[in-house]
């Protein structure tokens, strides 16, 4: 069996894959399942052991194993779908959030050899817990990380910092000027809550608190070559 | 006095990317290293404020970076998080992305146990679901009108075109 897949084109390489992956079954109606939304692009199905009920796999129709091989296309407009089912949720479970949650790669988490965006509707107080720790790092580990990442973002993404010149602040979207701040309980509570009651959303925002400031420091103007091992050392 | 991911935006340290839309940065308290923050520049609290544009070239910008802490750091996966509402952990009252780096046995815990829920709970989570999905997808279509729509796309597949109105679609079907 090994041999034939090695011997495999990447055309029939990726018809053998399909025909092993359970979601490309559920797809195509072989496999059943609890359909929420469907279009030409994806798919969207409750997962049958969730984390919280309403969890639902958005999953695009063809099959990519991970994140990096969905085109711009297809990522586009599941993110648009994981927004509306996100309302979606809100409005049929009445719940308090909702969590948008991609694994890429098996260390996170990912079960599925096919890509898929979970959305999973979030009640106060359930036994779920996305909370992220907070691990800081020192200021020569933050800069050898920014570094590296800034050189590869400048290569592919075409995007260099200019240290000098303050960068615009301001998108076409905003008549305004940018004045949030924000309560932060009430602010987000009151959104959820006008979406669940179908208002429009009007309201400026109400109050304002003061913030903390941090403390400024100047970026080294010196060039440190990057040390993968350094970097993999972060991690243990 | 601005919420802290409107003042990170507008400062240079640790900005990784930015375009007309949104800006990524490195989060200093991070989850794991190479933690990235990635958030529009409007400001909004959660995600159903935001536009369809916003949000697709939200997700294509992290597809994009998290390849490149793939490259960058050799890492073995990300995750790619948004917590949406107080309950779902949102720390700050502006929509953001996570995307966070994942190594083996790092000391990240992001998942659940699964549940098993009886059929009848299951049924009625998709009962309840699918009566709002009528404002999901293209259009924002009535319910009677979504089985035309399918009908249509049964007889013309693979020409779809993804802006096209589902009303032309439907016009289509006349014989």
């Amino acid at each position: 069996m090994q041999e034939k897949i090695k011997n495999m084109s990447p055309e029939e390489l990726k018809e053998f894959q399909k025909q092993q992956c359970i979601f490309c079954h559920i797809v195509s109606g072989k496999v059943p399942s609890k359909k929420i939304y469907e279009d030409n692009k994806c798919i969207a199905i409750l997962d049958i052991n969730p984390a919280n009920i309403g969890h639902i796999l958005l999953l695009p129709k063809e099959h990519y194993m991970i994140m990096p091989q969905v085109p711009d296309e297809i990522m586009a407009h599941l993110a648009i779908i994981s927004k509306q089912l996100s309302n979606t949720c809100l409005k049929a479970f009445q719940c308090q959030g909702t969590n948008i949650f991609v694994a890429n790669g098996l260390v996170a988490g990912q079960k599925a050899q096919h890509f898929m965006i979970h959305v999973i509707p979030r009640f106060d107080g359930d036994d779920l817990n996305f909370t992220l720790p907070e691990n800081p790092l020192t200021e020569a580990q933050l800069k050898q990380i920014r570094d590296m990442l800034r050189q590869k973002v400048s290569a592919l993404m075409g995007f260099k910092i200019e240290e000098k010149t303050p960068l615009p602040t301001q998108t076409q979207e905003t008549a305004n000027p940018v004045e949030p701040i924000i309560n932060t309980k009430d602010e987000i509570d009151k959104t959820i809550d006008k979406i669940e009651k179908g208002a429009e959303e009007t309201e400026k925002i109400l109050e304002r608190l003061s913030g903390k400031k941090e403390a400024e420091t100047t970026p080294e103007k010196k060039k440190e070559k990057a040390n993968l091992d350094d970097i993999s050392k972060l991690f243990s | 006095m601005e919420c802290p991911i409107c003042q990170k935006l507008k400062e240079n340290k640790n900005k990784i990317y930015e375009d007309e839309l949104v800006t990524a940065f490195l989060k200093d308290k991070s989850a794991s290293p190479g933690h990235i923050i990635l958030a529009p520049k409007k400001h909004a609290p959660i995600i159903e404020n935001y536009d369809d544009k916003i949000v697709s070239h939200i997700f294509v910008i992290a597809n994009k970076l998290s390849s490149i802490l793939f490259e960058t750091l050799q890492i073995h996966g990300t995750n790619i998080l948004v917590n949406n509402g107080l309950a779902a952990g949102q720390d700050v009252p502006h929509f953001h992305l996570n995307i966070i780096p994942r190594m083996e046995n790092d000391s990240l815990k992001l998942d659940w146990t699964p549940k098993q829920l009886a059929e009848d709970e299951m049924k009625t989570a998709e009962l309840k679901l699918t009566q709002f999905t009528g404002n999901v997808g293209n259009a924002k279509q009535q319910k009677t009108e979504t089985i035309e729509v399918k009908e249509a796309e049964t007889i013309g597949n693979g020409d779809e075109d993804e802006e096209e109105n589902y009303l032309i679609k439907h016009l289509h079907r006349i014989p």
